[in-house]
């Protein structure tokens, strides 16, 4: 393989690994505030439908 | 395709009722585990962090990737087998668990992304960042630093989610 194609296939990778990485660690810290402002209060907050 | 056998027949195996019953040994295993996650992980940080030029800059990276090489095959074989033993204890829980899932998704793409990707582009870093010498045809500086922090993150998450197995 050229070093040329190497290149493009390794920094694509990497991006879709740093975003796919971002969105799911957003999605677990996102959860865990919400299941945190759920066991503060005495309703239901929204967010826990949507989990 | 349905695995779930495969943990019906973990969880009714001797070693199953080993671990269920032997609290000690448990533990030990368990510390093989973290150990075995030191040194893998330790072995991994050492190398990627080099590529981002942060330590060990005057030791040349070739040096450092291929002497932790062996290391972090060791650390792989304690962390699985030890592993496959805290799992057989646990295995009808994990069989559904979320995050046991992400754990051994993201130990697979570990695994395929540090043997393909990370190991092709660390051997054609360039000077300035390997001070290997001058390579006839070097990938990009800023594309080993990107594969760096990919790997870096793709391990954060295999420990994370194996803490979290705890908790959930
Ligand atoms: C085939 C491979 C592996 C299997 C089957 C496995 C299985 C397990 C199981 C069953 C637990 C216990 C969960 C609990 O009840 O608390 C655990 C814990 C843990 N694992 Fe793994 N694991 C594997 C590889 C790894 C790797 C590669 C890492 C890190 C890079 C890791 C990091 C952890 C951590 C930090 C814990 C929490 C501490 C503990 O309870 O010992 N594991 N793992």
């Amino acid at each position: 393989m050229t070093t040329n194609t190497l290149g493009k296939i390794a920094a694509l990778c990497s991006v879709v690994i740093i975003i796919g990485w971002g969105i799911y660690w957003g999605v677990q810290v996102q959860d865990t505030m919400c299941l945190l402002e759920a066991s503060e209060s005495i309703d239901m907050p929204e967010c826990l439908e949507n989990m | 395709m349905d695995i779930v056998f495969i943990f019906e027949w973990l969880d009714a195996s001797w070693l199953s009722d080993l671990a269920r019953t032997s609290a000690g040994l448990f533990s030990m295993v368990q510390a093989v585990h973290i150990l075995s996650m030191i040194m893998l992980c330790g072995m991994i940080i050492l190398g990627d962090l080099r590529m981002l030029n942060v330590v060990l800059t005057g030791v040349p990276s070739a040096v450092i990737i291929q002497n932790t090489k062996k290391w972090i095959y060791i650390g792989l074989a304690g962390i699985i087998l030890s592993g496959i033993y805290e799992s057989s204890a646990i295995a009808m829980k994990l069989a559904t668990n979320s995050f046991f899932w992400a754990k051994m998704a993201g130990l697979a793409m570990g695994i395929i992304f540090m043997l393909s990707v990370r190991s092709a582009v660390y051997s054609r870093a360039p000077e300035v960042i390997g001070s290997n010498g001058s390579q006839s045809d070097p990938v990009d500086a800023w594309v080993v630093k990107l594969v760096a922090v990919a790997h870096l993150f793709i391990w954060f998450s295999v420990a994370a989610n194996g803490r979290w197995i705890g908790f959930s």
